[in-house]
């Protein structure tokens, strides 16, 4: 069950268009700043496919300039790999 | 709050993009991609310094515990040494502050007599295994497989819902742009910073650009957890 | 939200890293009042003992949002000044294994399914009812740990030996320290050591009695290391039959034969009074001299029936009992170089080093257990180092709340929250405190634990309750018991947070919540009783074993036994059973020192905790004109007592030609149902494996990780081989961890016990080991 956090940097102007196109997406939750010109989004789905398809739907939204991946978790049960290790193996 | 424009706004994040990824990486990114195996993203070191001769600005980790200068061959230069990150070595530890475990194998006989001083009691390049071991923070403390142990399997005995919680921010109380950085985590158990901050084993993307200064908490000091800011009534304490 | 929610959790954790993020690029931008709470997401540190051993370490908890998110020593905990071990640190991880029991269930034609709580409690207290009708009050037991809380143990004593009327309590301490409340309570007259962890920061000289203290007790053993590191003229001496961790850091590793420390404590005492070492002053002073019954069986008989007669000795018979141990012939039935014993007899003689001796499941778990503990306070009395600052024999306990639970609520058979079933007095006290009438109370005793699984086979015990302990996993000859348990017209209730082997036989299973889930007290090794606040909120229906045992109660119509709100039944709980031991010898602090303080040392007296019992300079209860007082017996003296060797229950022979060992490592605690669900753990250790020496492997032709088979009289079983690994058993040995529910090495194991304490010998059997595919054992 991936759930991320973004930050989303609208192009200028369009901070209402991309919250409105955000928050049509199934599973999106959008959180504009008070203060800035900036979108926080966080994403819910219940697969990595699911996530991977949503998250294509988001980087469509064409009023976004960039965003930020700041938090991703999949499934607790997949174990931690030790990347150094693996690099040697 | 005055608002900037956002093309100021978009510079800095241009000017800062390329940091971003090292600097301000907030929290473990594991990827919801299809490779979803963890990402490896350590920075190469390439030492260009004759065998056995130490490299200046790496000298200080490598100081004994009374401070004179411990001379330690960095022993066999290699050009592929790989130097983990600083999210590499989170995913080491299952919360901020829990002792990370050991990423490299343990032999039987260091398992039974921990004999992991050599390595650990002053850091330095390992040929072994083509890296730097890491100084201990607390060389005090010899039984060490007591916090600190190797993983030899991968599987679970059981799933979990344990959730690692965010990782304190850096950075994220600079307000103030060029004052010296206040230090996001506990100190408990991690009094030399530079066993983390300095020498070849220290993550690039917070090593010290500066380890000849050894007083670091002269400059960095600790966040205080939930401490309110200091206020006085105006007629606290007045006369009667 | 729901606490338990960890999708919510994740939600505000992926929007609060997000906001962390975009004030980095932009200080000062602001979202609505959601985003400002998940961005806080404040961590508050509250303290909780440790849920594991019995060192008792205090930790900071981390709580955020209603889940733990980690673990910091207590920096003002005098117990572990800030440093954990790896369980401590991941022990919160133990608490969200995903298959958490949180429903309540009920067997339905051989499947356990979920049903409303209050549902099983009827059933539970419905079941109670019907077997007391049918078969007798003493039909019904209660079988709990050293893991209770000291409430938990309260309200069971509470309500089976005042309101049942029955004294079927049991816990599973009686496997792991009942040979040190016997020894205690033989040498002694009170239960519990003298001195406490601080004798660490004086002693001189550390003698580890077959004790693995740098995987066992491993926060202590760094405290032992640091005394060194500070002293470099300390020595630690580790006497055991395994080469383990604590050898390698040791300054000497003795190993003697499996079962001959008997003989090696009193070789000790034979040297230093032929070198006239002994302190003739505080001998004169302070002792007297016992002898008992000799030759007393191992306990394997059914119904087995032992009780020791103490009869007077003198100085000149314990000389003379001591000359069948000289070094020559101690050495030759020990394996201990004659020099060796000498150098221990002058360690413990010179009078100018501190000695504390340490020991364990190694000296308990032994079929004479209470001789081993008798004859290690010997050594210290007759050199008189004993309840002073860094001078003293110091029994630890392997369970968080052994000591405070099992031993101080007196959650055994024959025991009362203070004192035993067999003395008037004690009883009459309990049925004052308790407001019922005093023949209520049995004076006789009935089964320990191992005779109470018997009774359990036979049918005289029908209906059993079983409390945070996994027996399935950790009686002796285990096969017996699980049979016994799995009969018709047997009725087992399991209350446990995690699926086991022991929920595996349980008609009711019963959520419980766990550890820092409910308020609780636990004591440890040092008589420090240590308080937390409930910290979370349980999963599903889970509730402490406290209440699930009150709820039962108040269904049998013992309300007015019970009668505390939910809200402060644990302060109240305390304030009764304080009563018990309101007196300088025993007073508890108040419920409201035990919140404020990371632990209270008992005896308290006047807000002060007592450091070092029986001596008068620390402790209020002994008399000035005495100096050193040993209140608990009627002369006053501490005994020396005239305990022979004698042989194991079951020694190697031709047909099963080793020694197997059992018990525990670093990274898990007991049976794994906790630690095993923390990944750290598991990882580093996923399973269980015999260790053989590398002499007989070689001459087994068995290679490291081979698979071989261990056969005893009893069970056998596969199990991977390691040879030079983390521990070297002696040549003629093996050993095998427990906490693996996969590998049940007490299917192997002889449930011979010490006829005094009744504690089992988990580390004294006869094996041999076969290599699979190999034709003919070797």
């Amino acid at each position: 069950m991936p759930v991320c956090g973004y930050v989303v940097l609208p192009r200028p102007g369009a901070l209402e268009d991309a919250a409105r196109d955000l928050r049509r997406i199934e599973g999106c939750e959008v959180f504009p700043a008070e203060n800035d010109d900036l979108l926080l989004l966080v994403t819910e789905s219940d697969s990595v496919q699911d996530d991977q398809e949503l998250r294509q739907r988001v980087n469509g939204v064409p009023g976004i300039q960039a965003l930020l991946l700041t938090f991703g978790e999949i499934d607790p049960d997949t174990p931690m790999g030790d990347p150094v290790r693996e690099a040697r193996s | 709050m005055k608002r900037p424009d956002l093309g100021r706004l978009l510079r800095r994040v241009v000017g800062i993009a390329a940091a971003v990824v090292v600097m301000v990486p907030i929290v473990l990114l594991v990827l919801p991609d299809a490779e979803a195996v963890p990402e490896f993203r350590s920075a190469a070191v390439v030492l260009e310094q004759e065998e056995g001769v130490p490299i200046a600005s790496e000298v200080g980790p490598f100081r004994d515990l009374r401070e004179n200068l411990h001379v330690v061959s960095l022993g066999e230069p290699s050009p592929h040494v790989v130097v983990p990150t600083r999210m590499d070595r989170r995913a080491r530890r299952v919360y901020e502050g829990a002792p990370p475990w050991i990423p490299h194998p343990v032999s039987e006989e260091l398992d039974r007599t921990q004999d992991c001083a050599p390595c650990h009691t002053f850091g330095g390049y390992n040929p072994g295994i083509r890296t730097y071991s890491p100084r201990t923070p607390h060389p005090e403390y010899t039984n060490c497989l007591q916090c600190h142990v190797a993983r030899v399997a991968q599987e679970l005995f059981r799933p979990t819902d344990w959730v690692t919680p965010p990782w304190p921010e850096y950075g994220r109380e600079r307000e103030l742009l060029g004052a010296p950085p206040p230090i996001p985590h506990t100190l408990q158990l991690r009094e030399r910073c530079l066993t983390c901050h300095g020498g070849g084993s220290a993550a690039p993307d917070i090593r010290t650009t500066h380890p000849e200064r050894f007083n670091c908490r002269q400059c960095h000091l600790p966040l205080g957890e939930g401490e309110e800011a200091f206020t006085r009534p105006l007629n606290a304490g007045g006369s009667p | 939200m729901s606490v338990w929610d960890r999708r919510e959790f994740l939600r505000r954790t992926a929007l609060g890293s997000a906001a962390a993020a975009a004030s980095s690029l932009v200080p000062g931008v602001t979202f609505g009042s959601e985003v400002a709470a998940a961005q806080t997401q404040a961590v508050e540190w509250r303290k909780a003992p440790c849920r594991f051993c019995g060192t008792g370490c205090g930790l900071l908890i981390g709580i955020s949002e209603g889940r733990a998110v980690g673990v910091r020593g207590d920096p003002d905990s005098p117990v572990n000044r800030g440093v954990c071990c790896v369980k401590g640190y991941h022990s919160v991880q133990a608490l969200y294994g995903r298959d958490r029991i949180q429903r309540a269930m009920v067997r339905r034609n051989g499947r356990l399914v979920e049903v409303p709580l209050e549902e099983a409690l009827d059933l539970v207290a419905r079941r109670l009812r019907e077997t007391i009708d049918q078969h007798g009050k003493d039909a019904v037991a209660m079988y709990g740990s050293g893991q209770w809380t000291i409430p938990d143990g309260y309200a069971a004593m509470k309500l089976f030996k005042g309101g049942i009327g029955t004294n079927n309590v049991e816990a599973n301490a009686r496997l792991c320290m009942a040979s040190a409340v016997t020894g205690f309570m033989t040498s002694f007259g009170l239960d519990e050591p003298m001195g406490c962890y601080e004798d660490i920061d004086h002693a001189d000289v550390f003698v580890l009695w077959g004790n693995n203290m740098a995987e066992m007790h491993p926060v202590l053993f760094s405290r032992i290391l640091e005394r060194r590191r500070l002293d470099p003229q300390v020595r630690i001496i580790d006497l055991a039959t395994r080469t383990t961790r604590t050898s390698y850091a040791s300054d000497r590793s003795v190993l003697f034969q499996p079962q001959t420390d008997l003989a090696l404590a009193n070789g000790i005492c034979h040297e230093i009074i032929r070198s006239g070492w002994y302190d003739a002053g505080f001998v004169q002073d302070h002792v007297s001299f016992k002898s008992g019954r000799t030759r007393p069986g191992y306990g394997l008989e059914e119904r087995f029936q032992f009780t020791d007669e103490p009869r007077d000795a003198d100085w000149e018979e314990y000389v003379s009992f001591l000359e069948d141990y000289t070094p020559d012939r101690v050495a030759e039935l020990t394996g201990v170089p004659a020099d060796e014993i000498r150098y221990l007899a002058s360690l413990y003689g010179d009078p100018s080093k501190k000695v504390v001796s340490y020991w364990c499941m190694g000296v308990n778990q032994h079929v004479r257990g209470t001789w081993m503990n008798n004859l290690i306070y010997n050594i210290h009395l007759l050199v008189g180092k004993i309840s002073e600052p860094g001078n003293g024999p110091f029994s630890l306990t392997g369970q968080p709340s052994a000591c405070g639970t099992v031993r101080e609520v007196g959650t055994l058979t024959h025991a009362l929250p203070h004192g035993v079933v067999s003395d008037a007095a004690a009883r009459e006290r309990a049925a004052e405190i308790w407001q019922v009438p005093v023949d209520r109370i049995p004076e006789r005793p009935t089964h320990d634990t191992v005779q109470m699984f018997r009774a359990l086979d036979r049918g005289d015990v029908r209906f059993m309750w079983i409390q945070v302990t996994n027996p399935m996993v950790s009686l002796p000859k285990l096969a017996r018991y699980r049979e016994g348990a799995l009969k018709d017209d047997r009725f087992v209730v399991v209350s446990d947070v995690y699926p086991t082997p022991t929920t595996d036989v349980a008609d009711v299973v019963l959520p419980s919540a766990m550890w820092i889930e409910r308020e609780g007290m636990f004591g440890n090794s040092e008589r420090r009783t240590q308080h937390w606040d409930q910290l979370l909120e349980p999963p599903g229906d889970c509730v402490s074993d406290t209440w699930q045992i009150i709820e039962v109660a108040r269904r049998l119509g013992f309300d007015d036994l019970f009668p505390w709100r939910r809200e402060d039944h644990v302060q109240r709980i305390w304030e009764e059973y304080t009563r018990f031991h309101d007196s300088p010898r025993h007073r508890m602090g108040t419920y409201e020192e035990l919140r404020s303080r990371p632990g209270v040392m008992w005896p308290v007296v006047e807000g002060r905790e007592t450091k070092w019992r029986y001596n008068a300079d620390y402790d209020p209860a002994a008399d000035p004109e005495l100096g050193f007082d040993f209140y608990g017996t009627p002369d006053h003296r501490a005994r020396i007592w005239l305990r022979p060797y004698e042989p194991a229950a079951e020694e190697p022979d031709e047909e099963f030609p080793f020694w197997l060992s059992t018990g525990r490592v670093l990274e898990h605690w007991h049976t794994g149902s906790m630690t095993r669900r923390v990944p750290v753990l598991h990882q580093a250790m996923p399973r269980a494996y015999v260790e053989i020496n590398v002499e007989d492997a070689r001459e087994l032709n068995i290679r490291d990780r081979d698979l071989v088979r261990l056969v005893s009289r009893r069970g056998s079983m596969e199990i991977q081989a390691r040879v030079d690994y983390r521990g070297q058993p002696a040549p003629g040995q093996v050993f095998v961890p427990f906490f693996d529910e996969a590998y049940l090495v007490n299917e192997l194991t002889l449930d011979a016990f010490c006829p005094i304490s009744r504690e089992p010998d988990y580390k004294k059997c006869a094996v041999r080991i076969e290599v699979p595919g190999r034709t003919g054992s070797p």
